[in-house]
């Protein structure tokens, strides 16, 4: 790594027109990118982390307005007319953009856009040369069977693969600069760790410089050698990734830090969320724009913004007047946790903690797979569930992982009886659930409800915040008064008293979780079953919700199975846990014991993908980059289904081994105290 | 791919039976087709009506009138005419005709509708979107034969300033026909011109608002982006990008506006006198000749029904997803 820079921004601002005056997303941000460096840009959405590195190379939606100077190699790029802006796309500054199942034309092979993107900038070479340089750079990030798959479409890949399709993509002309623009967001930490690989392969194969955009500080941690943090279209701190972790100057930068849940960390301490939601900026405030949910707020704070300077260490800097202070404090003592849950008028569930509540005995779902032909028949079985059995006791909570499609949403629909199980049985309170049409459904909802991952999508944006959660009420029969009054708790046990009369778009995405957990409490159930609750929310945010579902926890005696990808949060929230691989169990156990000493080798798989927010330690872990992906129907039907993705049956087994994992299918086998895994050759 | 193909025809199958009994019902019901007959001065003979009612099938209750005609159709019998025409020669001869009309006009009208929909998308709010935009909904609202009407006294009035007959304004063809095969032609094409001018812009302009909505749209998309991040150049994005993909759902909804095409050509056909399947429904209608109108609708609909096969088959061209099995 030199100390040249390549990318100079200077003062760049960003803005874009709005309804109530110019949005101003990117207010006179400077950074520069050395040659070599991965610069890790993070902050929550809005901040302006995307709209200022897509400015740098003009790729903004029209309207946006842009000032200020991006040299690149000494060459200024603002102000250039859009052919001379084209020469410079893809050759010197390439970008990978966030969701790769909409980033590729899906009416064009994928050799085909490599191909386009090499012959962008060398007219001279012919189509056949092209598609063949094409293969060869799909072959470079890890496509299997290049040459055989360039020919195939965009959605005959997985969203892992299409990111490596895109990461070959920026390859294709040797840029200087790849800009990475949230590049593994919505993939499984085993898939962001093979795509963050190719990645890898990319930088080391064109000796570019990049810009990593990304609200994972994990994925920062592992990669970047600077880390510039951004807040309300601002730099609010910048400096070594070792500096920023270690000693961050910035509350903001120590909020972020101290609300997220960590795999390594102890489980059992409270997050620290960050009170309140970023201004808007349409009109930004006129002192610091933290200062609202700033803690250590003092009147010059919300007087003066204050300027980026160098704190302590040579190149860091941070935006703060009390900066000194706060390199002092750790996120506990700036951000003091406080609980925000008021509990009036609920009682506590009438069973001690511990209880089962809800148990299910081997549930099974099969979908038919339909074939072509004249009558369409199902040709196979696809087992989204197999024999899954679980236990959900009052006052704990039971965190269901795996990567998507491994049939853990199955399970909760199952539970939530919206799906008929083919086989298998609940047991509510010990009791048989009635199972059926809507009578069975009816019963289920009193003692179980169910809140969604996306906050948004789960509620009628036609409703305002008391009718949603008045509606499992209403149809229940409950009367209009006591319905009113209900709701009116609810709201504020989740602390939005006194916005019932808002509508869904008037929330933050916090805040309508919140409400979406308020109507899960309408009708007082034993048992929740939260699927990926707090996925799409940013961390602060997410540490807010965390608590609360802890204190409510607490106050109700609720029993919470908790399903999610993200192994830190399900780690920081749960009792015990279960992994899921293809609709089985693979193991389960008191979390520790699970996370501490993982015997199944897909769960040590998972837990090494999760990238650690501490530079250090993230560093020095041994990581298995787990091959391939969950197969679909087309996987493995005897046996391991996990073999063909398997470590240990891959590199270590012997011929005798193997042939157990293809004939028989491992039965969960307890090993040790409650901690049964199914695997022929546990470690 | 084959046996959608025929799965495809299979579902066609009760809707044509459903759709022509409900027909069928209707015409019957819309009046006595001998009442012409029976209301003459002098009165023809009993023997007379009752022969008529006999080979119309009047004798015979609704249903089995119905099944007649149905059985009548797949051995090749179109069923007696009141005005003793052969219904199925008639429709033969017609149907051609139309035909011709409504492709090229839908073809006219797919090209007007790519082109002014990408300009008024790229220009989006510029002079020239507001123009089009306001062209769009003008054609829109103006009824078709009003715009033939038009459109033929303009031609007639251009012809006479001429001297020369610039434009055809009656007829599919001459008559006498030109002999030779190039005279043909020249001779069918222009008469084509004014009726197709006026199929087409009705058609193109609820096309041409489809064609910008969707190319702003798929502007905005990421992969167009992508495209842009590659370093293309504008004019590569725009036509092998954004107006390739907007391709797709404007198949869809040429294949569905297809009847309304039919319909608008009905009309078409009338104002500029062409001996096509417009006049001939409307003879029908007129005379109260089930069976003939009975014809016009199966004709009609098996090639609404084919056409929309071929906008599927052709969607599955366009857009590698769509897999027909």
């Amino acid at each position: 790594m030199s100390e040249e820079e390549i990318l100079r921004v200077e003062d760049l601002s960003v803005r874009f027109p709005g309804e109530n005056g110019p949005v101003q997303a990117v207010r006179g941000v400077s950074w520069g990118l050395r040659e070599g460096e991965v610069l890790g840009i993070v902050g929550e959405s809005g901040s302006g982390k995307s709209t200022g590195a897509l400015a740098t190379i003009g790729l903004l939606p029209p309207g946006a307005e842009v000032s200020g100077s991006v040299r690149f190699r000494g060459r200024e790029l603002t102000g250039l007319p859009e052919r001379e802006l084209s020469r410079v796309r893809g050759a010197s500054v390439a970008i990978v953009f966030q969701d790769p199942l909409s980033s590729l034309n899906p009416v064009y092979s994928v050799g085909y856009q490599v191909a386009e993107a090499v012959r962008a900038h060398d007219p001279e070479i012919s189509k056949a040369d092209a598609f063949a340089r094409a293969v060869e750079l799909l072959d470079l990030v890890g496509i299997p069977d290049a040459a055989a798959r360039a020919g195939d479409y965009p959605h005959e890949f997985s969203g892992g693969m299409r990111q490596r399709v895109v990461i070959a993509i920026t390859m294709a002309n040797n840029p200087d600069v790849i800009i990475a623009d949230e590049p593994t967001t919505a993939l499984d930490v085993t898939i962001q760790a093979q795509v963050l690989a190719a990645l890898r392969t990319a930088r080391e194969k064109t000796g570019a410089a990049a810009v990593l955009i990304t609200h994972d500080l994990g994925v920062v941690a592992g990669q970047a050698d600077r880390v510039m943090v951004m807040y309300a279209g601002k730099v609010v701190e910048l400096g070594t990734v070792e500096d920023v972790f270690y000693r961050p100057s910035m509350p903001y930068t120590v909020g972020l830090l101290g609300s997220l849940p960590r795999l390594d960390a102890d489980a059992g301490a409270r997050l620290t969320p960050i009170a309140g939601t970023p201004p808007a900026l349409d009109r930004p405030p006129a002192g610091c724009a933290f200062a609202a949910r700033c803690p250590l707020a003092r009147d010059v704070c919300r007087e003066r913004e204050p300027e980026l300077a160098q704190v302590g260490e040579e190149g860091h800097v941070a935006a703060c007047h009390f900066s000194a202070e706060v390199r002092e404090r750790s996120a506990e003592e700036v951000f003091v946790p406080v609980s925000s849950v008021r509990l009036a008028g609920h009682e506590a569930q009438d069973v001690p903690p511990g209880t089962p509540l809800v148990t299910a005995e081997g549930l099974v779902k099969d979908y038919p797979v339909r074939g072509g032909g004249l009558l369409r028949g199902p040709v196979a079985v696809r087992h989204a569930v197999a024999e899954v059995s679980l236990e959900l006791a009052a006052g704990r909570t039971l965190g269901l992982v795996g990567e998507s499609g491994s049939g853990k949403s199955t399970i909760g629909k199952l539970l939530m009886a919206l799906e008929e199980p083919t086989a298998g049985t609940v047991l509510l309170g010990g009791a048989p659930a009635v199972t059926g049409g809507r009578r069975g459904r009816r019963g289920r909802a009193r003692e179980l409800q169910m809140v969604f991952q996306d906050p948004m999508g789960s509620l009628n944006p036609r409703m305002n915040a008391l009718d949603l959660i008045a509606e499992p009420l209403r149809v229940n029969g409950v009367g209009r008064r006591e319905r009113r009054e209900r709701s009116l708790e609810l709201l504020a046990s989740v602390g939005l008293g006194g916005y019932a009369g808002r509508y869904p778009h008037e929330f933050s995405g916090g805040q309508r979780q919140r409400i979406g957990i308020a109507r899960s409490l309408a009708l007082r159930p034993r048992a929740l079953i939260l699927d990926e609750p707090v996925s799409s929310l940013d961390v602060s945010v997410q540490a807010d919700v965390i608590n609360l579902l802890r204190d409510l926890q607490d106050a109700l005696g609720l029993s919470y199975l908790f399903i999610a990808h993200d192994l830190s949060v399900v780690r920081h929230i749960s009792d015990r846990v279960a992994v899921m691989y293809l609709g089985r169990i693979v193991e389960t156990g008191e979390r520790d014991d699970v996370f501490d000493r993982p015997a199944h080798p897909y769960t040590r798989a998972l837990i090494s993908a999760v990238p650690v927010p501490d530079p250090r330690a993230e560093r020095a872990r041994e990581h298995t980059v787990l091959r391939g992906e969950i197969p679909g129907a087309s996987g493995p039907t005897t046996g391991c289904r996990f073999r063909g993705r398997c470590p240990v049956f891959l590199d270590r087994l012997g011929e005798a081994e193997r042939a157990v994992c293809r004939e028989r299918v491992p039965a969960l086998t307890e090993r040790g105290q409650g901690h049964p895994v199914a695997c022929h050759h546990p470690s | 791919m084959f046996a959608y193909i025929v799965r495809r025809l299979l579902h066609t199958v009760p809707v044509v039976i459903v759709g022509s009994f409900a027909t069928f019902l209707m015409v019957s019901a819309a009046g006595d087709p001998l009442g012409d007959l029976k209301a003459k001065q002098p009165p023809v003979s009993p023997a007379v009506l009752a022969a008529e009612t006999h080979r119309l099938r009047l004798d015979e209750p609704l249903h089995l009138r119905y099944w007649h005609w149905l059985s009548g159709i797949v051995r090749g019998d179109w069923g007696p005419s009141v005005s003793r025409i052969d219904i199925g020669h008639e429709i033969g001869q017609r149907v051609l005709v139309s035909v011709r009309l409504v492709a090229f006009a839908m073809i006219v009208a797919v090209l007007l509708a790519l082109v002014v929909g990408l300009v008024s998308a790229v220009r989006r709010y510029s002079v020239i979107d507001y123009g089009f935009t306001f062209l769009g909904f003008l054609m829109l609202s103006m009824p078709a034969f009003w715009l033939a009407i038009l459109l033929k006294q303009q031609a007639i009035d251009v012809n006479d300033a001429v001297g020369v007959s610039l434009f055809y304004t009656v007829g599919d063809s001459s008559i006498p026909a030109p002999t030779g095969f190039a005279d043909t032609v020249r001779d069918v094409l222009g008469h084509l011109v004014l009726p197709t001018i006026v199929l087409a812009m009705t058609a193109f302009a609820p096309w041409s608002r489809y064609v910008r909505s969707s190319i702003i749209e798929v502007l905005q998309s990421d992969y167009v982006r992508l495209a842009r991040a590659k370093g293309l150049g504008r004019r590569t994005v725009l036509v092998r990008h954004a107006l390739r993909t907007a391709l797709i759902p404007l198949t869809t909804v040429v294949g569905l506006d297809l009847a309304v095409l039919f319909s608008g050509a009905v009309v078409t056909e009338t104002v500029f006198q062409w001996r096509g399947m417009g006049s001939f429904l409307l003879t029908a209608v007129r005379e109260r000749d089930v069976y003939a109108v009975m014809g016009w609708l199966l004709v009609v609909s098996l090639i609404v029904i084919l056409f929309n096969l071929i906008a599927d088959l052709l969607y599955a061209v366009l857009d590698p997803r769509i897999r027909l099995a």
